[in-house]
C-alpha cells in the first residue's frame, strides 16, 4: 500500500508537479539573482526610466528629460506602466525585479501550455523546467534586461493554445481568451506581436487545421495534403476573417498612439551598427553573444530537434518558422537574411530576436527528447546498449555541464563586462539639485546604461538618451551613433557627434558634463570645458560658461483622447486578461483537451540518438574547458608575434602587472622599477587618453632565440587618431618569448625643490541665501573683452574666420564665440571655433582663433561674430614656455622646431601650442592647434618637430565684406591692427602655449 | 418598488446638484480706509460660516473670524504690516465670493534709503562715472514719496580713481573700482646661484592712477635662447616673477598686451 502511495505521489499529475517545480525554480534562481544582474544589463535601466516617467506623469506622453524632449508613445507602455504601478509601493529597482519575476512565471506557464499543444503533460513539465534554464531566455533577462520582449512572449505563448482550440472547435470563448492574451502582447512589445503573427500564430492555425482533418486525409501525399489544408482554410474563412479582423483592430486600437507617432514622425536616422547583424564567422565575439550562447542547447540537440520538428505533417509550419528564425538569427553571416528582410528592415532590426524565437519554438522538441532520454525509449536504448550506470553517468555529465554553462550565462555580464562599474548616483543627484543646476542640461560620459538610471532618479534633463528610435536631433540621427556617452565606441562618427554637442553647447543649454572616463578629457578641455569639482563617487564635473538656461519647449501636442487611451487601454488589457483567465479556469476549462491530438513517443533514429545524446556533453564540456583554458592555460608567449599582441592587449586595458610579465625576467628590472619608469615616461595623450584601435606587427628578424619586431599601433583619442612606430627586441627562454625592456634614459630636473606662484581666484557666487535664481546685487558684471583683429579668409573651397581676442578686464574670463553667416539664399548658419581657441583667458591675455565654415555653394552675404564673456575662477593657465624656430623648406612649407619648458609645479600632460600664421601687417591667415603626444614633467624641456604649411601665397583675404562684431550683445569695433615683429622674424609664425594639465586642483 | 427606488435616486441626485444662492453680507461698520491693525469689521452674515480674506496687491491674507448672534466679526493677524494701497475684503462661502473695496495703510513704518549704483564695477580704462538711483522703502516694501511726490532720485557721480572695494552698510551694495591697464613695465633681474636660475621681476606694475594692476594679469617674458621663447607669468600685488634656467646669457623683455618693457641682458 505504501509503495502504491509513493508511486502515486510522484506519478499523479506529474506534468503539473513539474510545472510547480519550474515555477519554484524561477523564484529560487532568477528571483535571487536578478537584483544583482540588473545593473549590468543592456536595457533594464532604460525600461526603468520609462517606468519612472509613467510613475511621475501617467497621462503625459511628453518626456522632456532626453533628447530635448520626445514622446513616450514611441514604445508600447504596458511593462513600463506595470512597473510604475508597483513602484508606487516599492523602490523602482525592486518594482522592476518583482514584475520581471512575475512575467517569468507567466512565461514558464506559457511554455508549459505551448508544449501541451504538441506533447503530453510530462513533456510539457520538462519544457517548463527547460524554460527556467534555457540560455536564450536567461540571456534575454540577465544580460539584455529585455523585459518587454519576455512580457510579449509570455502572453503570446499563453494565447496560442486558446487560438488552437478556437480553430479546432470554433468556440467563441477560446477566441476571446486568445485575443485578450494577444492584446497584452501587443501592449507590451509590438515587434513580438507583429513577428509572432508570422512565426507563432500562423503555425498554430496550420496545426489546428491539420489536427481537425480525419486520419485518412492526413496520410495522403504531400501535395494532396497541402490542397486539403487550403480547402480547410477556405471552409473556415469566417473564423479566419473574424480573427484577423479582431486582431487588427486590437493591434491598431490598443497602441494607436504608437502607430500615429510612427506615421506622423517616421524614423529617418542612419542605421546604428549592431553585433547581431555581423558576419559571425568574421566577428566571432558577436556570434558568441548573439547566436552561439543563446542557442547552444538547440545546436547540441539539433539532430533530435530537426528530426522531431520535421517528423509529422502537423509540425510543417513550425519547422518552416524554426528554420527561418534560425537563418534570420544568423545575422550577416550569409546574405540570405538581408535578402529575406530587405535592406531597410535588416538595418533597423536587431536580429538576435529571431534566434531567440527559434529557441522558443524548439523547446517542445528539446523537451520531448530530454523526456525520452531521461525516462523513455532513449533511456532504454542506452541501458540495452551499455548499462544503467552508463546512462546515469551520461545524464549526470550532460546535466552538470549544462548547469555550469547556465551559471556562466547568469554571470556573463560580469565575465565580459558590457557596462562600466556601478556608479553611485547620489552625489550627482545632489549636484543637480543644488544651486539651480537643473536649469541647464547635462551630459554623462562613460556611464553606459547607468545614464538612464541617473535620469530615472532626477528631473534634470540631458541632451543624450538611450532610446534611439525616439531621437530627432540631427546631430544624432545623421550619424551611426548609439549614444553620446559612449561615443568612443562609435569611432570617428561618434566623436564627431559628441564634438558637435560640446562645441555647440549653447544650442542645447548644455552646461554640465559628468565624466566617468578620462578618455574624453582632452576633447572636453580643448572644446572649452573647465573642470569644476570631483564628486565623492569619483565623477568629474565639467562646466561650460556663458550657457543660457533651458528655454521652455512646447511639447508636441497629442490629442487628450489619445493620451487617455495610452494610459488606460494597455493596463486595462492586462487586467481583463487576468480577470478572464480566472473566469475561464472556473467555468470553461476542459481537462485533458489536448490528449486527443498529442503525439505519442517519437521514434528517433539512431543518428539522432547518438548525436543528441553526446553533443550536449561535448558542447558544454568543451565550452567550460575553453573558458578554463582561456583563463588559466592559454599560452600568450608561445611566439614573438603573439607575445607582442598580448603585451599590447594588456597595456590597452591597463593591466600593467600582466604586461610586466612579458618583459624578460631580470632581478634589476622589478615590477616596481617598471611602474616607476612608466609613470615617468607615460602620461601624455598616448596612452593615457587613448584606446588602441589597431596594431600591426612585422617580424624584422628571427635568429635562434632572439627576434626583432616592428610594431605599428594606431590609437584612437578623443581628438582624433594618432599613430606610433616602435621596434621591440624579444628573446626566447625555455618555451616562452619575452620582450626586452625599453632602454630608459632618465631626464632629471636640476632642482630638488621647485616653486611657482599661482594666483587663484574665488568667485563669491550667490551671497544672498535665496532660492530665487537671480538677485540683482549678486550679479557679477560681464567682463570686458575686445577683438584685436578679425579676418575672413578663403583658401580654395574653404572659408574661415581668423582673429585674435583680448581679455581687457581685471578678472579671468570664460569666452564663448560663434559666427553667424548669412548666404545669398537667405539661409543662416552658425559656426564655432571648436578646438582652435583658448576658451579661458587671464587678465590682459589674448588668444588666436579660427572658425571653419563648412562648404556652402551659396555666396556669403554677411558675417557676424558674437563673443560672450563670463567671470571664471580657473582655467587661465595654459602651461609651459614654448620656444620655437622655423626653417623654410620652400613652397610654403615650414618646419617648426618647438621646445616646451615646463616651469610649473605640475606635469604638462598634453603639451600643445596654438600657432598663428601672420603676414607683415600682423594679420592672421590661419590658426592651428598642435598637440604633442608625450607629457612633460615639471622642470623639464621637450622638443618637437612638426611641419607647417603656410597659406598666404595661395589663399585670399576677403576684405570687401564687413564682419560685424558683438561682445555680450553689444556691437563693438575691432581694435587697430598692430604689426608683430617677432612673427615677421620667424616666417610669420607666432605661437602661444595651449597645454592640458591633468591635475585639476587648480586653474584648469 | 423598483420604480420608487429609481425616483428616490433621481430626486436625490437632482437635489444634490442644486445649490443655494447666498445673500451678500452687509458691512455694518464700513470704512474706506483701513490700517493693518484695524478694529474688528462686522458683517451681518446669518448663521453661515463665511471665510474672510484680505487681498492686497501682493497676496491674500486670511483674516480671523468669529460669530456672535449672526454677526460675522473679522480682524487681521495681530503682527505685521502690508503693502499699502487698494485692497479688498473678500467673504467666501461655497462658490460665492463677495468683495468690499478698501484702502490699506500701515500704522507705523520705518523707511530706510536704498541706493542702486550702475555700474557697480568701474574700470578707469573706460569711465569713472556712476549712475545712482536713490529711494526710500519700508520693511513692507512700500516706497516713500519725496517732496514733489517723486518715487526716486536719479544722480550721476564721478568716483575716485583709487582702486578698491568701497564698502557701504549693506555688503550687497558695495561697489568696486578696478585698476586700469598697466602704463609702464619696469624689469629687473638677478642671478640666483643656489638654484642656477635668473630671477626676473616685472614691477611694480601700475596703471595711470598709480594703482597696482590687477592680480593674475598676464605678463609674458620674451627671450631669445636658441629659440624664441615666451614664458607666461601672472602678477600678484603688482609684481610678476619668472625663473629662467641660467644655461646661457639672454636678452629679455616683458610684455603686457601691447605694452613692452625695455630689453635687459641676463648675465651670470
Amino acid at each position: 500500500m505504501d509503495n502504491i502511495n509513493k508511486a502515486g505521489l510522484w506519478n499523479d499529475y506529474l506534468g503539473k508537479k513539474l510545472l510547480l517545480v519550474a515555477l519554484s525554480l524561477v523564484l529560487l534562481t532568477h528571483g535571487v539573482i536578478i537584483y544583482f544582474t540588473l545593473p549590468k544589463t543592456y536595457d533594464a535601466y532604460v525600461h526603468m526610466f520609462f517606468a519612472d516617467h509613467y510613475n511621475r506623469f501617467w497621462f503625459e506622453p511628453w518626456e522632456y528629460r532626453w533628447y530635448t524632449g520626445f514622446l513616450t508613445i514611441s514604445y508600447p507602455p504596458l511593462v513600463h506602466q506595470m512597473v510604475a504601478l508597483i513602484a508606487k509601493i516599492f523602490p523602482l529597482k525592486v518594482a522592476f525585479c518583482i514584475y520581471a519575476i512575475f512575467i517569468y512565471e507567466i512565461l514558464v506557464i506559457g511554455i508549459y501550455r505551448f508544449t501541451k499543444m504538441f506533447f503530453d503533460k510530462n513533456t510539457a513539465g520538462i519544457a517548463a523546467i527547460l524554460g527556467v534554464l534555457l540560455s536564450s531566455i536567461v540571456e534575454t533577462l540577465h544580460v539584455y534586461g529585455q523585459l518587454p520582449t519576455l512580457n510579449g512572449l509570455a502572453f503570446l505563448l499563453n494565447a496560442l493554445p486558446f487560438l488552437y482550440q478556437y480553430f479546432l472547435k470554433g468556440k467563441g470563448i477560446h477566441l476571446v481568451m486568445a485575443l485578450v492574451f494577444l492584446a497584452v502582447t501587443v501592449s507590451s512589445h509590438h515587434v513580438t506581436a507583429i513577428f509572432g503573427m508570422v512565426f507563432f500564430i500562423a503555425p498554430t492555425i496550420f496545426m489546428a487545421f491539420v489536427d481537425g482533418l480525419p486520419q485518412d486525409k492526413k496520410t495522403v501525399n504531400f501535395f494532396k495534403f497541402l490542397f486539403t489544408i487550403v480547402k480547410v482554410a477556405f471552409n473556415k474563412y469566417k473564423q479566419i476573417i473574424l480573427f484577423v479582423l479582431l486582431i487588427v483592430i486590437l493591434m491598431v486600437g490598443l497602441i494607436f498612439p504608437y502607430w500615429y507617432w510612427s506615421k506622423t514622425d517616421p524614423i529617418t536616422q542612419v542605421s546604428i551598427p549592431h553585433g547581431s547583424r555581423d558576419n559571425f564567422l568574421k566577428n566571432f565575439s558577436s556570434g558568441l553573444i548573439f547566436y552561439i550562447v543563446p542557442l547552444t542547447l538547440i545546436f547540441a540537440l539539433l539532430p533530435a530537434v530537426c528530426f522531431g520538428i520535421t517528423n509529422k505533417k502537423r509540425y510543417m509550419a513550425w519547422s518552416i518558422s524554426f528554420f527561418l528564425c534560425l537563418l534570420l538569427g544568423s545575422g550577416g553571416t550569409t546574405p540570405l537574411p538581408k535578402m529575406i528582410l530587405g535592406a531597410n528592415a535588416f538595418n533597423i532590426l536587431t536580429l538576435d530576436r529571431f534566434g531567440f524565437w527559434a529557441s522558443i519554438i524548439a523547446i517542445p522538441f528539446m523537451a520531448r527528447f530530454i523526456h525520452s532520454f531521461i525516462a523513455g525509449d532513449i533511456k532504454q536504448f542506452w541501458i540495452r546498449k551499455f548499462s544503467t550506470s552508463f546512462h546515469f553517468i551520461l545524464s549526470a555529465i550532460s546535466g552538470f555541464s549544462y548547469l555550469l554553462f547556465i551559471v556562466f550565462i547568469f554571470h556573463l555580464a560580469s565575465f565580459r563586462p558590457l557596462q562600466p562599474k556601478e556608479i553611485e548616483i547620489e552625489p550627482m543627484l545632489n549636484f543637480l539639485n543644488r544651486d539651480s543646476h537643473m536649469r541647464w542640461r547635462y551630459l554623462t560620459l562613460g556611464f553606459g546604461d547607468q545614464m538612464a538610471w541617473l535620469s530615472a532618479n532626477s528631473l534634470a534633463a540631458t541632451v543624450d538618451g538611450n532610446y534611439h528610435s525616439a531621437r530627432r536631433l540631427p546631430e544624432l540621427t545623421t550619424r551611426p551613433v548609439e549614444r553620446l556617452e559612449n561615443a568612443k565606441f562609435s569611432g570617428t562618427a561618434g566623436l564627431a557627434s559628441l564634438n558637435d554637442f560640446l562645441t555647440d553647447a549653447e544650442k542645447y543649454n548644455l552646461k554640465y558634463v559628468f565624466s566617468n572616463d578620462r578618455y574624453y578629457d582632452p576633447l572636453l578641455y580643448y572644446s572649452g570645458w573647465s573642470r569644476t569639482i570631483r564628486l565623492e563617487n569619483g565623477i568629474m564635473v565639467w562646466e561650460k560658461g556663458n550657457i543660457s538656461t533651458i528655454k521652455p519647449i512646447s511639447a508636441r501636442a497629442i490629442s487628450p483622447l489619445l493620451t487617455r487611451m495610452w494610459g488606460i487601454l494597455p493596463v486595462g488589457s492586462f487586467c481583463i486578461a487576468i480577470l478572464l483567465t480566472l473566469i475561464y479556469l472556473s467555468r470553461y476549462k476542459e481537462p485533458d483537451f489536448f490528449e486527443a491530438y498529442r503525439d505519442a513517443e517519437i521514434n528517433y533514429p539512431k543518428f539522432a540518438i547518438y548525436t543528441s545524446s553526446f553533443l550536449p556533453v561535448i558542447f558544454f564540456s568543451l565550452f567550460i574547458s575553453f573558458q578554463i583554458y582561456e583563463l588559466l592555460l592559454v599560452k600568450q608567449q608561445s611566439n614573438p608575434k603573439d607575445t607582442v599582441l598580448n603585451f599590447y592587449n594588456n597595456l590597452d586595458f591597463q593591466r600593467f602587472e600582466k604586461a610586466y610579465r612579458f618583459y624578460k625576467p631580470d632581478p634589476t628590472y622589478t615590477l616596481d622599477q617598471y611602474l616607476l619608469e612608466k609613470s615617468v615616461n607615460d602620461g601624455g595623450l598616448l596612452p593615457s587618453y587613448a584606446k588602441l584601435d589597431s596594431i600591426e606587427v612585422k617580424q624584422i628578424s628571427l635568429k635562434g632565440d632572439s627576434a626583432r619586431l616592428a610594431v605599428y599601433t594606431r590609437w584612437k583619442t578623443s581628438l582624433g587618431y594618432r599613430e606610433k612606430n616602435e621596434l621591440l627586441d624579444l628573446v626566447k627562454t625555455g618555451k616562452t618569448w619575452y620582450i626586452f625592456p625599453p632602454e630608459f634614459t632618465p631626464e632629471i630636473p636640476e632642482e630638488q625643490m621647485r616653486s611657482y606662484t599661482y594666483t587663484l581666484f574665488k568667485k563669491a557666487g550667490k551671497r544672498v541665501i535665496s532660492s530665487f535664481p537671480t538677485v540683482k546685487d549678486d550679479k557679477v558684471k560681464k567682463p570686458f573683452a575686445a577683438f584685436k583683429q578679425v579676418n575672413l579668409v578663403n583658401n580654395g573651397k574653404i572659408n574661415f574666420i581668423t582673429g585674435e581676442v583680448l581679455n581687457a578686464d581685471d578678472v579671468p574670463i570664460n569666452l564663448a564665440m560663434k559666427a553667424v553667416v548669412i548666404y545669398t539664399d537667405k539661409s543662416k548658419k552658425e559656426f564655432y571655433p571648436k578646438t582652435v581657441f583658448q576658451y579661458n583667458l587671464s587678465p590682459k591675455a589674448s588668444t588666436y582663433f579660427q572658425i571653419d565654415m563648412d562648404g556652402n555653394k551659396q555666396k556669403i552675404v554677411s558675417v557676424a561674430l558674437f563673443l560672450e564673456t563670463d567671470v571664471s575662477e580657473r582655467g587661465y593657465i595654459h602651461g609651459g614656455t614654448p620656444g620655437f624656430n622655423t626653417e623654410n623648406l620652400g613652397g610654403g612649407n615650414l618646419m617648426l622646431k618647438t621646445k616646451i619648458y615646463d616651469e610649473l609645479t605640475t606635469d604638462l600632460n598634453i603639451p600643445g601650442v596654438l600657432i598663428a600664421e601672420k603676414d607683415k601687417f600682423g594679420r592672421i591667415w590661419q590658426t592651428r592647434l598642435e598637440l604633442f603626444t608625450t607629457a612633460i614633467r615639471s622642470g623639464l624641456n621637450r622638443e618637437f618637430t612638426h611641419p607647417f604649411k603656410t597659406i598666404q601665397h595661395r589663399a585670399k583675404m576677403i576684405s570687401n565684406l564687413d564682419i560685424s562684431t558683438y561682445i555680450n550683445g553689444t556691437q563693438r569695433k575691432i581694435m587697430p591692427l598692430a604689426k608683430d615683429d617677432l612673427a615677421n622674424q620667424n616666417h610669420g609664425i607666432s605661437m602661444i602655449p595651449h597645454c592640458f594639465l591633468s591635475q585639476e586642483i587648480y586653474l584648469q | 418598488m423598483k420604480r420608487i427606488r429609481t425616483y428616490i435616486i433621481v430626486i436625490t441626485i437632482f437635489l444634490s446638484a442644486c445649490k443655494e444662492k447666498h445673500e451678500r453680507p452687509v458691512w455694518l461698520n464700513p470704512s474706506p480706509s483701513l490700517s493693518f491693525h484695524f478694529q474688528e469689521l462686522k458683517f451681518s452674515a446669518g448663521k453661515k460660516k463665511w471665510k474672510a480674506l484680505l487681498i492686497n496687491s501682493l497676496q491674500p491674507i486670511e483674516l480671523e473670524s468669529s460669530y456672535e448672534d449672526g454677526i460675522l466679526s473679522v480682524k487681521p493677524p495681530l503682527k505685521g504690516g502690508t503693502i499699502e494701497g487698494s485692497a479688498e475684503i473678500c467673504l467666501s462661502l461655497d462658490d460665492d465670493n463677495f468683495f468690499y473695496p478698501v484702502r490699506l495703510q500701515n500704522d507705523t513704518a520705518s523707511f530706510k534709503p536704498i541706493i542702486f549704483r550702475s555700474p557697480k564695477t568701474v574700470n578707469p580704462d573706460s569711465s569713472l562715472n556712476q549712475q545712482l538711483i536713490l529711494y526710500k522703502i519700508d520693511e513692507f516694501r512700500n516706497i516713500a514719496t519725496g517732496k514733489n511726490n517723486e518715487l526716486f532720485i536719479e544722480d550721476e557721480v564721478s568716483l575716485s580713481p583709487r582702486a578698491g572695494t568701497y564698502n557701504t552698510a549693506d555688503p550687497l551694495k558695495s561697489y568696486y573700482v578696478q585698476p586700469g591697464s598697466c602704463v609702464k613695465i619696469p624689469v629687473k633681474s638677478a642671478f640666483n646661484s643656489s638654484e642656477n636660475v635668473f630671477q626676473i621681476t616685472a614691477g611694480p606694475l601700475k596703471d595711470k592712477n598709480d594703482n597696482l594692476i590687477a592680480d593674475g594679469t598676464l605678463v609674458t617674458f620674451i627671450y631669445d635662447a636658441d629659440k624664441l621663447s615666451k614664458m607666461e607669468t601672472f602678477t600678484l600685488k603688482g609684481f610678476a616673477t619668472a625663473k629662467i634656467p641660467a644655461v646661457r646669457n639672454y636678452q629679455i623683455y616683458a610684455q603686457i598686451d601691447r605694452l613692452i618693457s625695455e630689453k635687459i641682458i641676463l648675465k651670470q
